[in-house]
């Protein structure tokens, strides 16, 4: 892991105009990525991780949505004030991304080395039979079984799994050295998971690129990142190495998070929760937008956004009152 | 799955559905009121004259017999004599076709031109000028009759203009081109014979858009959902996350999967157009199978409907086995499925 900066987003604001009102899916995200790191990008659904994401890529559907504010630096260049064809260049060859539902992310219509072979000879500008041979060498990178036969397949032909793998494969033939995977495992079997994970770990690892995996399951982050964001209602509340973040969460919220997972040892049945639910996003609370859910809010809290506070070496977190150990 | 012995299994499966229309459309001609041999003796005739007609046609004869010799001719492939004009109902039905046939096929194949651009366009371009020009001329077309259009386009472009030529085929001075097929086009295009060409493509112009004018409106709009539709499918988010152009985008990922609907009603619009183009083939005197059908209906000439209705259904059924084959080619699952 190196300690330049790959990915950083400064301020990011995207907002969504719909007829019910703005809604401002991320307002004021921080984030970065260091070069050959996985960072975790956690919260609950509609907290903007995806968004987040599509932002990065310059994808965010238009209408409605719109970034409205803020950089996104990659290598130093500001992607927000790239041309189109500036950022078409970018996406599938610098920039990579992976979805959560593999079963509907590929054409259902084209063989799936029809589809690995044109992403390769649009960004590598080789022939068609160099496209497949390196086609081919990623399908067995990501250890599909008989990689021959699955590029004449349609992807109505193959599970869930495989075609997460044809996924990565795809996603990685071009060398990126970003790769976003929006909850890359959710819509698998269990089994499947931790294996799609490994994989998608190891050969990050073996290209030295780095990954934004968006998440929901704190499991996933534990098992896979380095470091991880934490993101609540269109902002990033706590953000550090996953070693100090799972040692001592310093947000009221990421803490309330681990403490919702369940945990064996504790004697009583009950499932920790948070109370309260995910505020309106088109009018969020003023202040810390977690505050009206928790147990430490005051005044203060309704009425000032809280900014990003230092609480150890890579460790920072926007509270008024973050936890202490 | 494959593709002949596909198409073989769905020529047997026409079997029982054919059979289906003869015994319904048998039936159906029979409960009219009317008496066909007066019509054909006319008023005036003696009853004995009409009771010597109605033996001669065979109409004396319990349902069943009726019915079973008329399939026992079509099986030969005879549909009977007109009770109208006592000509082989299928040698009228064989002058009659070529001239549907020819402006069903134009009419679609205009419509099919300007409704797959135009759909695309106004999907990509949605709610910009293009989408509204296009949404009240669609509006105008499925809310128009289309009588009052052949009229319109017949006083503008005939009567007014003088650009293009009036009811008919071909001109009254112009031969038609000698040929087989009764379709004037190919007739003339085989036979070199450009003057018919000229004028047979001329007299085609006013019916055929005045015919698919509705099916155009229709047809955009329906590309233009489906294309929306699939613009915000998973796999076209990939493709554009993976950096391909935005026309690759739409033309190669997008268009194809669009397509299914648009084919079912190209499909269905041709069976539907073929025997149903009656307002038209009228007011342009176009000498199609619409008019024959209301010729025969007025006049309860049996034999003459049911050997519409027959083959109409026959082109409704090739219509739409043509439509299963377009999946087949559209859709990799219909063709492993």
């Amino acid at each position: 892991m190196g300690e330049k900066l790959l990915l950083q987003v400064e301020n990011l604001h995207t907002y969504f105009y719909t007829l019910q009102g703005v809604i401002k899916a991320i307002d004021g995200v921080n984030l970065c990525v260091r070069e050959g790191e996985i960072l975790g990008l956690v919260g609950e659904s509609g907290c903007g991780k995806s968004v987040t994401a599509l932002s990065i890529l310059g994808l965010v559907p238009s209408p409605p949505g719109r970034v409205e504010g803020g950089r996104i630096l990659f290598e130093g260049e500001d992607l927000l004030a790239k041309t189109p064809a500036e950022m078409r260049s970018i996406r599938g060859s610098r920039i990579a991304m992976i979805f959560q539902e593999p079963m509907s992310s590929l054409n259902p219509v084209f063989r799936i080395g029809d589809q690995m072979i044109e992403v390769i000879k649009l960004h590598k500008k080789v022939s068609t039979g160099s496209a497949r041979i390196q086609a081919l060498e990623m399908l067995h990178e990501v250890r599909m079984p008989d990689p021959e036969a699955v590029l004449a397949k349609y992807p109505f032909q193959l599970s869930g799994g495989m075609l997460q793998r044809v996924m990565i494969a795809m996603a990685l033939s071009c060398e990126p050295s970003l790769l976003l995977a929006d909850e890359p495992t959710t819509a698998l079997d269990v089994t499947v998971q931790a294996q799609i994970l490994n994989l998608m770990k190891d050969l990050i690892r073996k290209r030295n690129a780095a990954v934004l995996l968006i998440t929901h399951a704190l499991g996933v982050v534990a098992q896979t990142c380095d470091a991880v964001s934490v993101m609540y209602a269109g902002t990033a509340v706590e953000s550090g190495s996953v070693e100090s973040i799972f040692r001592s969460p310093a947000h009221p919220y990421t803490r309330g998070l681990m403490e919702c997972i369940p945990d064996p040892s504790r004697k009583s049945g009950k499932l920790k929760i948070i109370p309260g639910t995910v505020p309106d996003p088109v009018n969020p609370p003023p202040g810390c937008r977690f505050h009206p859910r928790c147990y430490k809010a005051t005044a203060t809290c309704s009425q000032i956004r809280p900014d990003p506070v230092r609480v150890g070496p890579d460790h920072v977190v926007c509270c008024h009152y973050p936890e202490e150990g | 799955m494959n593709m002949l012995t596909f198409v073989s299994r769905r020529l047997v499966a026409m079997v029982p559905v054919l059979l289906g229309v003869t015994i319904l459309t048998f039936l159906l001609s029979h409960v009219i009121p009317g008496d066909p041999a007066r019509l054909l003796v006319g008023q005036k005739a003696s009853d004995e004259v009409v009771k010597r007609m109605r033996e001669e046609l065979g109409l004396n004869d319990p349902l069943h017999i009726q019915y079973w010799n008329y399939l026992k001719q079509l099986l030969r492939g005879d549909l009977g004599m007109s009770i109208r004009n006592r000509r082989p109902v299928v040698q009228d039905l064989a002058e009659r076709f070529p001239a549907s046939f020819e402006l069903t096929f134009v009419s679609l194949l205009i419509c099919v031109i300007i409704a797959i651009p135009l759909g695309i366009l106004t999907a990509v371009r949605r709610n910009h000028v293009v989408d509204h020009v296009a949404r009240v001329l669609a509006l105008l077309g499925v809310s128009t009759p289309v009588f009052w259009w052949g009229l319109l386009l017949l006083l503008i472009f005939y009567f007014r203009l003088g650009w293009l030529p009036g009811p008919g085929r071909i001109d009254l001075a112009v031969p038609p081109p000698a040929g087989h097929t009764g379709l004037y086009i190919l007739d003339s295009l085989l036979s070199r014979d450009w003057r018919a060409l000229g004028s047979s493509l001329r007299h085609l112009v006013l019916p055929a858009f005045c015919l698919c004018y509705v099916y155009l409106a229709v047809m955009t709009r329906m590309v233009r959902s489906s294309m929306l539709e699939v613009l915000n499918l998973d796999y076209i988010r990939t493709a554009r996350a993976n950096g391909l152009p935005e026309r690759a985008v739409i033309f190669r990922h997008a268009l194809g999967n669009a397509l299914v609907p648009t084919v079912t009603i190209v499909g269905l619009s041709f069976g539907e157009l073929i025997g149903g183009a009656i307002l038209t083939e009228t007011i342009f005197a176009w000498p199609g199978l619409g008019s024959y059908m209301v010729d025969s209906v007025l006049f309860l000439d049996f034999p003459a409907i049911m050997g519409c209705t027959i083959l109409v259904c026959l082109i409704y059924m090739a219509a739409n086995l043509i439509v299963d084959i377009a999946y087949g080619f559209l859709d990799p699952q219909v063709r492993w499925g």
